[in-house]
């Protein structure tokens, strides 16, 4: 046991431990054994959903920030690319366009 | 079949939906179990409900459980200490401090040599509400560490901290818990 001379510590471990109520046994028993046993497959979906629900709002804003970064990134690419495409095709053709003259 | 089969004894029963195996290590583990949760979110009625939560898993989860992985013991304590944490954060909110009256009632009469006159179940009362003014992780590492008697490392695993992080909050915990104490003290002189 650690810090067991810190008289802190020694009155903390004379305090009484607290006693569950005679009944409640019983109907913990009575409560938990109406459920069904969750088998094979169910438990990693249970797993899934309880790790998926804990900070579910940090996660969920953390995708819509992603999602719109993206949008913004994606149409941004888009529009380089574009116009670098239109660049080149409008030298091109100027530079054919002069030969031909 | 022996008259007080182990703990993993039990728990192959209960993986095979015995009730009566259930039954029996809920009578062998809820008094601990209860003293954790009640010392932790300092209610009774929440006390109750994680105890309710922690040994309902146990039984819906009871394939999860590997021998191999550890002691049935241990994987009951994990799963009590996330469903007391769990609580104690859903709780924050609606914090009380535990009512004196019901502790009162409440502490077990451990004899007339040990607990039995007033100023000593006084005392037990002002632990009890020095520790709801902790964080409660701390409250937890002082329930297990010094309450429930475990080691820092055992503690440590229960938590899923590492024994550094709950030397820490043992540190934190013992600080304020003087300075409440001490404060509390003047006041009632």
């Amino acid at each position: 046991m650690n810090n067991a001379e810190d008289p802190l510590v020694q009155q903390l471990q004379a305090s009484p431990r607290p006693q569950p109520r005679p009944d409640l046994a019983a109907q913990i028993i009575r409560q938990a054994s109406a459920r069904s046993q969750i088998i094979g497959w169910q438990q990693h979906l249970q797993r899934a959903v309880d790790e998926l629900g804990y900070g579910w709002q940090l996660k969920l804003a953390s995708l819509a920030l992603c999602g719109v970064l993206g949008i913004f990134a994606g149409q941004w690419q888009d529009t380089t690319y574009d116009t670098e495409l239109l660049v080149s095709a409008q030298l091109l053709d100027s530079a054919l366009y002069s030969e031909d003259l | 079949m022996t008259d007080n089969p182990t703990d993993e004894a039990l728990m192959a029963r209960v993986r095979e939906g015995d009730q009566q195996a259930f039954a029996m290590l809920v009578e062998r583990h809820l008094p601990r179990a209860y003293a954790i949760t009640r010392r932790v979110l300092g209610q009774q009625a929440d006390a109750e409900d994680a105890a309710q939560e922690a040994f309902s898993k146990v039984w819906t989860q009871a394939r999860d459980w590997k021998p191999e992985r550890g002691s049935f013991a241990s994987w009951l304590g994990r799963i009590l200490v996330n469903a007391s944490l769990d609580l104690a954060r859903r709780q924050t909110s609606r914090r009380q401090i535990s009512d004196a009256d019901a502790s009162l009632a409440e502490l077990a009469d451990q004899g007339p040599d040990q607990v039995s006159s007033y100023a000593l179940q006084q005392q037990a009362i002002d632990i009890e509400q020095a520790l709801q003014h902790l964080p409660a992780q701390q409250r937890m590492a002082v329930v297990l560490c010094y309450l429930e008697e475990h080691s820092n490392t055992q503690a440590a695993a229960l938590m899923g901290l590492h024994v550094k992080a709950v030397e820490g909050l043992l540190v934190r915990a013992r600080k304020q818990l003087r300075v409440w104490l001490n404060r509390h003290r003047e006041e009632h002189v």
